[in-house]
């Protein structure tokens, strides 16, 4: 191949300011926010305009060159990590609220808006983006598409797919298409829905049109403690199976306590082996009967406190907790690895205890924190990857985890996408016939495989190398994080 | 292990030492609390508005990470995005894993001047500035006055008029901050007793910039806390804290410094150590760690830290006496970034202007963003300074307040060049001058002896 010719094909297309290709500059986007897995890009693009992407995807396709699109690079799967030799197209400059409708309750942006400043912008006016990532202040609208990512919220409220309305995407061939409408519905195929969640593997996404939801009128946030997981986890049943469907539910355990306290202090008591944080929101007189509900249903399941936040203050503050939770991980361990299985509600107290199990075998500790009311679990493999060995085996624990997931009635990912992450395990959630069809339709779209590769869809022709058949190569030489 | 290290490295790159080795470098434990996540991204100006992983907190920490290892060498790319760190520490409020990156970045700093080359001239410069003009209170007073007489006399007009200067210089002349007359720069009483009842006795930091271009300042904070019943001390042989010398890699040159403030003021004997320059406030926070491998000076320098304090912490700690200030006025308060991400310190600037009746505190946005005056960055970085500023100013001048409160001589140059620029008419004033004009006017300094 003439990369001279390609790389100055990719400068004219951007300019010379917004292409990098010093090694230097190349390693530093080598992964996201999933370390395991590294790869090292040709080149690194940072496009402002629907029309540069289009034309980069041309450049590519015509010198058969995969590309990998990139917002804050937050993301826990590795949907961002490059294949190594591939050019990455990152969203950073394309980070524009481009319009905001509050009679139609709809914002149109760049890929690369970040989650929390839109709802910044539209909070004054009484709206704001539902899903609400935990990495919500970093992470971007493009990103979150692209993987159709949850949030706390996202159990009253609905994960990505259901917030975004309209999308224009640069196909493999650098045609540009528009997909949905800015309306409710959409005559025509529901190629949006299609789209959301393909982490890139179909097209590359330069505009959004989402919705607003309206700010509730009030919100109640509680901390139920409890000295029993297994009581914390029937707590969340038993509150879904009365009829209750609060904005958030939230399970914490006492690794994840002990982390978040040391590093925030949100107040969270140390003695408890789990803390449930349950928010409601709507109006007054419909919260409280379902305040009363709530606590009544704990109280039966044993918690040892029940607390109301009083001021904003200290809602903030019980938030600020679960929000920085898998961050301070990083102070009570050297390295964790985070997945995200989901499983139905009445399955937690069991597949938990499986947890325990599986982390004994391993010798590994694993903690939870996670978006209990909906079962999406966040099971965090904590190991020191300085330790020959210690990743691999964190690696292989996390996949009996997942495993157990599955073999309860659940899900490999709720939120965090598959990635090259969880692309092994595909083949346990789903059989042959499954599969195939998923293939073919990534292959009618993307003919000549250039679109984020080897990521989502088990391919034998096209696997990651990094994980080429199952054994785990980590790429330059032994680093995680 | 080091001389592992150091060994590996140059089988690697033989062309470069490992400039990360030995107990100066950048902690690798504490480059490994940072697990990657990207939080800090959007906390980070630089990151904000170049948009390329290499000018985040978490790509400078990969870097340095590398480099340790030996995985990279220390060329001239690194030194590069490294340099373009403004050390606001704005990504340690954001981080949830605690990483002291503000202390990496420093020891990161220290490290690469070893393997830099520097053309003679800046590195005789460099050595001028900060082990001789600083540290000296007569040079920096002969260069405060030399500034003010090109400043007031026919020399400025004629400079610009006939392009004396080189470009580079020329570009950053209009940045010098107007000099104050020379009697502000005179040197502060040795002791001045409290109004009323001794409640509290502190020794005082005047720093260096600020004493020669800020005394007024020094002035006004040492008069509101004898209004608040407390003796203020000038230990007169202190010199300048380090703090631009730790910031620009020359953490030796701040260690030398450090141990004379330290042998200067006795700290065990005030109830605190009180400064009203916040970049100075947190180099003096920080002698402690500067100072921990020092088996003389360690415990000294911790007891010292412990003591340092901004002035508005101390009285809002005390609880600020209230006054009338007798013109009614709006405020916009800007958070520098030493003052709010190093120390923390938040609310306290903002109870102290609470205390002066008349004057309201109006919301400024990103007010805890950096100005981009970051100790030399304006002068090393000056376009991306130039950009942070006008985020800045355009901020303050949706905020509609006549007057911008912030607490550090940095930030307060920064905004009025901006100010200037701009041709507004602003006032830029730190806020213990609002509460000591407020006094004056209430006449809380009748028939007391003060500066």
């Amino acid at each position: 191949m003439d990369s001279a010719g390609f790389i100055q094909k990719l400068t004219d297309a951007v300019g010379e300011d917004y292409i990098h290709t010093d090694p230097v500059a190349l390693r530093t986007y080598d992964c996201d926010g999933l370390t395991i897995y590294k790869g090292i890009p040709s080149a690194v693009v940072l496009p402002e305009t629907t029309e540069e992407v289009s034309r980069i995807v041309g450049i590519c396709r015509e010198y058969r060159v995969p590309l990998i699109a990139r917002g804050a690079g937050t993301g826990l799967s590795g949907g961002a990590t490059p294949l190594p030799g591939g050019v990455l197209i990152v969203f950073t400059r394309m980070n524009k609220i481009l319009e905001l409708d509050y009679v139609n309750r709809l914002a149109r942006v760049q890929p690369g808006v970040v989650n929390l400043h839109l709802s910044r912008e539209t909070l004054p006016h009484g709206f704001h983006y539902a899903p609400d990532p935990s990495s919500q202040a970093a992470c971007t609208i493009g990103g979150n598409t692209a993987e159709n990512a949850g949030g706390a919220h996202c159990l009253k409220y609905g994960m990505t797919t259901n917030h975004i309305l309209e999308m224009t995407v640069v196909l493999p061939t650098g045609e540009v298409v528009h997909l949905g409408a800015d309306g409710e519905d959409s005559p025509g195929l529901d190629l949006r829905g299609f789209f959301v969640g393909s982490e890139g593997t179909f097209a590359v996404i330069t505009e959004l049109i989402v919705r607003l939801t309206p700010n509730p009128e009030s919100v109640r946030t509680m901390l139920a403690c409890f000295a029993q997981v297994g009581d914390a986890c029937r707590t969340v049943s038993d509150v879904i199976a009365a009829g209750a469907v609060p904005a958030a539910m939230e399970l914490m355990d006492r690794y994840t306590i002990e982390a978040v306290e040391t590093v925030v202090q949100a107040g969270y008591p140390k003695d408890a082996e789990a803390v449930l944080l349950i928010e409601l929101d709507g109006l007054p007189s419909s919260i409280k009967p379902l305040e009363t509900l709530i606590r009544d249903i704990s109280e039966k399941n044993n918690c040892s406190s029940f607390r109301i936040a009083q001021t904003e203050e200290e809602r903030e503050g019980l938030w600020m907790g679960r929000k920085k939770a898998f961050g301070a991980f990083g102070v009570i361990a050297p390295t964790y690895y985070c997945l995200d299985g989901t499983v139905p509600r009445s399955k937690l107290a069991q597949v938990l205890e499986e947890f325990d199990e599986i982390s004994a075998r391993y010798n590994l500790r694993i903690t939870n924190v996670f978006h209990a009311g909906d079962g999406s679990l966040h099971p965090n493999v904590l190991f020191d990857d300085r330790v020959p060995g210690e990743t691999e085996r964190a690696i292989e624990c996390g996949s009996e985890v997942l495993r157990a997931c599955i073999r309860a009635g659940g899900v490999l990912s709720g939120e965090h996408g598959i990635g090259i992450e969880k692309i092994r395990e595909m083949k346990d959630q789903f059989d042959e016939p499954t599969l195939e069809i998923m293939e073919r339709v990534r292959d009618a779209i993307d003919q000549d495989g250039l679109m984020n590769p080897g990521k989502l869809i088990p391919d034998e022709e096209n696997v990651f190398p990094v994980a080429l058949g199952g054994a785990i190569a980590r790429m330059g030489g032994g680093m995680t994080k | 292990m080091a001389t592992d290290q150091k060994a590996g490295f140059a089988q690697v790159f033989p062309e470069y030492e490992n400039p990360f080795v030995g107990p100066e470098a950048p902690d690798r434990e504490m480059i490994q609390r940072c697990i990657h996540c990207g939080f800090c991204g959007t906390s980070c100006p630089t990151f904000t508005l170049l948009g390329n992983e290499m000018d985040s907190p978490r790509g400078r920490i990969y870097l340095m990470r590398m480099v340790t290892d030996g995985e990279m060498a220390p060329n001239e790319t690194v030194m590069k995005h490294l340099d373009r760190c403004l050390d606001c520490r704005a990504c340690e409020t954001a981080c949830p894993s605690g990483v002291p990156y503000g202390s990496l970045i420093e020891a990161a700093r220290e490290g690469l001047e070893k393997v830099r080359k520097r053309p003679l001239s800046v590195r005789i410069l460099r050595r001028i500035l900060f082990r001789w003009l600083l540290p000296n209170r007569v040079l920096l007073n002969l260069a405060g006055v030399a500034t003010r007489l090109y400043q007031t006399t026919f020399l400025k007009s004629m400079v610009r008029g006939l392009g004396l200067l080189p470009k580079k210089l020329a570009e950053l002349e209009p940045m010098m901050p107007e000099a104050p007359p020379v009697s502000s720069m005179r040197a502060l009483p040795a002791e001045v007793a409290a109004i009323g009842e001794e409640k509290y006795r502190v020794a005082f930091f005047g720093g260096c910039i600020q004493s020669t271009l800020f005394g007024d300042v020094n002035r006004a904070a040492i008069r509101a806390l004898a209004a608040n019943g407390v003796r203020v001390v000038f230990p007169a042989s202190q010199t300048c804290c380090g703090a631009l010398q730790a910031h620009a890699g020359d953490r030796e040159a701040a260690r030398i410094l450090a141990r004379e403030n330290i042998d200067a003021i006795d700290a065990g004997e005030f109830d605190a150590v009180i400064l009203a320059v916040s970049g100075c406030g947190a180099m003096l926070h920080e002698y402690k760690d500067l100072l921990a491998e020092d088996p003389v000076y360690a415990s000294r320098a911790e007891a010292f830290s412990d003591k340092a304090m901004d002035v508005t912490v101390f009285l809002a700690r005390i609880g600020v006496r209230e006054a009338h200030h007798p013109e009614p006025r709006k405020i916009a308060y800007h958070h520098p970034c030493h003052l709010f991400h190093a120390l923390k310190v938040r609310k306290e600037p903002l109870e102290v202007l609470s205390a002066i009746r008349n004057v309201e505190s109006v919301p400024l946005n990103e007010s805890d963003w950096c100005c981009g005056s970051a100790g030399s960055y304006n002068l090393t970085q000056t376009e991306i300074s130039m950009r942070l500023l006008d985020r800045k100013m355009g901020h303050v001048k949706d905020s509609e307040a006549p007057v911008v409160c912030t607490g550090n001589p940095g930030c307060q140059i920064q905004i009025a060049f901006g100010a200037r620029e701009r041709d507004m008419d602003l006032r830029v004033v730190h806020p213990v001058v609002l509460l000591d004009e407020a006094y004056e006017a209430e006449g809380v300094y009748r028939n007391a002896t003060l500066p």
